[in-house]
């Protein structure tokens, strides 16, 4: 028995269903093409809990505000990496283009410059 | 069968004494954005302007200097000021003409110029181009190539060696051009339906 | 109108790649193509009128550009054992293996053939886009697939698959290609 006809459609539409490209493919292309990238969509992550006085004690203002400075400077401390790591891949991505960009010049000014001497080799052998 | 049309000349290397180091400027004189345009009626085009500052970023990508050819094309791309590469295949002959190249070729003559070759067959026509330095050393090599359907113009700009030259026109490791750009160069008709096959 | 590159990349990448990765059954090569392809379209960017173009441009540039390649490759694709496994589907998955073989035995198919089915089951494209994307007689493109399920379905029978439909028998001898 075989598959009849209208399975076997619907059996190719399953073995052929579209397949993800690989991880990090859109940002080889960009990094390519040297086109601007994306803005980087926000971190999903738990909101940071808000600093409360508990109900049943007041903190004192000067633990409070060191409390809250601290709260802040974590946060940066949080953020630096994150931005260092993402100047760091857009300098790389920026380097791998160029480096592309060079060999593709010297390539081509290679296959020119061995095109010229065959053309010459080929005139000569000619003339002779 | 024999070919119709021969001309061969060969320029002896030029023995005159350069002018006191003044760098190439081809680059200055010459602007190579005026050869976009023909990119409109090309089915594929190549167009790489590489500054120093591109070049330098590009060699500290190539690999560590254990790597011979990485090693070679570091030295050859050290003291260049610039690359410019424009490329260009058309479906049809005529899609350009002379009068595009004629103020580029206006350019490289004497003093600064030395053609070193020149070679006509049929309808191609390629000729190279050194800009002579002191020292024996180069600076600024030039790369006219024309065919009826085709047109490559290469200027390196900055001084390099003769020797790193013959080396480039080896190999050096470089990839081939395929391995590089997938195959032919990009097609700008790749949507009218009745053009010719498209992404080729 | 300004055309978002990135977007055009993101919206795209799957089909692209996929279109590449069922015609040349190499993942590596299929990636490597992809990004030709959409670097290719990056350049001609001031041509393209809005992302529906884009896509359509894409399409066509990743069809060309892949039968191009497997004539300058040669590619010999291994039928169904080097693909990287492919995401759990969503829902019963009915049959890995039948899909694992009729994955193998399109990539058999010769080259015409093979990016007409491709099209065709991937994309839902009507044999008169087809037609158009290939550049071919929608005539050619009925008889490429008539011809290439035909084929497939002769296959599928030597191998022993049984009739499979849903909640259907697995195969109960499987001969390898």
């Amino acid at each position: 028995m075989s598959p009849d006809h209208e399975n076997l459609e619907q059996e190719l539409r399953a073995s052929l269903r579209r397949t993800a490209a690989p991880p990090g493919f859109a940002e080889k292309v960009l990094a390519r093409a040297g086109a601007p990238l994306a803005f980087p969509k926000p971190v999903a992550g738990p909101k940071p809990e808000r600093l409360r006085p508990r109900q049943d004690t007041i903190l004192p203002h000067s633990r409070r505000a060191f409390t809250l400075a601290l709260a802040a400077g974590i946060a940066v401390m949080a953020i630096i990496p994150a931005v260092v790591v993402e100047n760091r891949r857009r300098e790389e991505a920026r380097g791998l283009k160029a480096k592309r960009d060079l060999l593709t010049a010297l390539a081509i000014t290679r296959d020119q410059l061995q095109q010229a001497r065959e053309k010459v080799r080929r005139t000569t052998r000619n003339i002779q | 069968m024999k070919p119709t049309l021969k001309t061969l000349s060969i320029s002896a290397m030029a023995l005159c004494v350069s002018m006191a180091a003044a760098p190439a400027l081809l680059a200055q004189d010459f602007d190579f954005k005026s050869l976009d345009k023909l990119s409109a009626n090309a089915t594929s085009s190549t167009n790489l302007t590489l500054s120093a500052a591109t070049l330098q970023l590009a060699a500290g990508f190539l690999g560590n200097d254990n790597d011979k050819d990485a090693a070679a094309i570091k030295n050859l791309v050290n003291n260049l000021k610039g690359i410019y590469i424009r490329a260009y295949e058309f479906d049809k002959p005529n899609e350009y003409s002379e009068s595009d190249l004629a103020p580029l070729r206006a350019l490289l003559k004497p003093p600064k110029w030395t053609t070193i070759l020149d070679v006509r067959d049929h309808k191609d026509w390629t000729q190279v181009f050194f800009a002579e330095a002191e020292n024996n050393k180069l600076e600024g090599v030039a790369v006219v190539s024309t065919e009826p359907t085709s047109l490559t113009v290469v200027y390196i700009d900055g001084e390099l060696n003769r020797s790193d030259l013959e080396k480039l026109s080896g190999n050096m490791g470089i990839p081939d051009l395929k391995g590089l750009t997938g195959g032919k160069l990009a097609d700008p008709k790749a949507d009218n339906k009745t053009d010719k096959k498209s992404g080729k | 109108m300004e055309i978002d590159f990135a977007g055009i990349v993101a919206e795209n990448q799957s089909m692209v790649f996929s279109l590449a990765l069922r015609f040349l059954r190499n993942r590596e090569v299929a990636e490597e193509l992809a990004q030709d392809v959409f670097l290719q379209c990056y350049r001609q960017i001031d041509r393209i009128e809005d992302a529906a173009h884009a896509s359509s441009w894409l399409r066509r540039a990743i069809c060309h550009r892949s039968i191009d390649e497997l004539r300058k490759r040669r590619l010999r694709p291994a039928i169904g054992l080097d693909d990287i496994p492919e995401p759990a589907a969503t829902g019963a998955v009915q049959d890995p293996m039948l899909r694992d073989r009729l994955r193998g035995m399109v990539g058999a198919l010769p080259e015409k053939a093979r990016m007409v089915v491709v099209l065709r089951y991937q994309e839902d494209l009507s044999p008169t886009e087809i037609a158009e994307v290939l550049e071919m007689p929608v005539s050619t493109v009925k008889s490429h697939l008539h011809r290439s399920l035909t084929l497939l379905r002769g296959r599928l029978e030597k191998r022993g698959f049984a009739k499979v439909e849903r909640g259907g028998e697995l195969p109960v001898t499987e001969v390898c290609l």
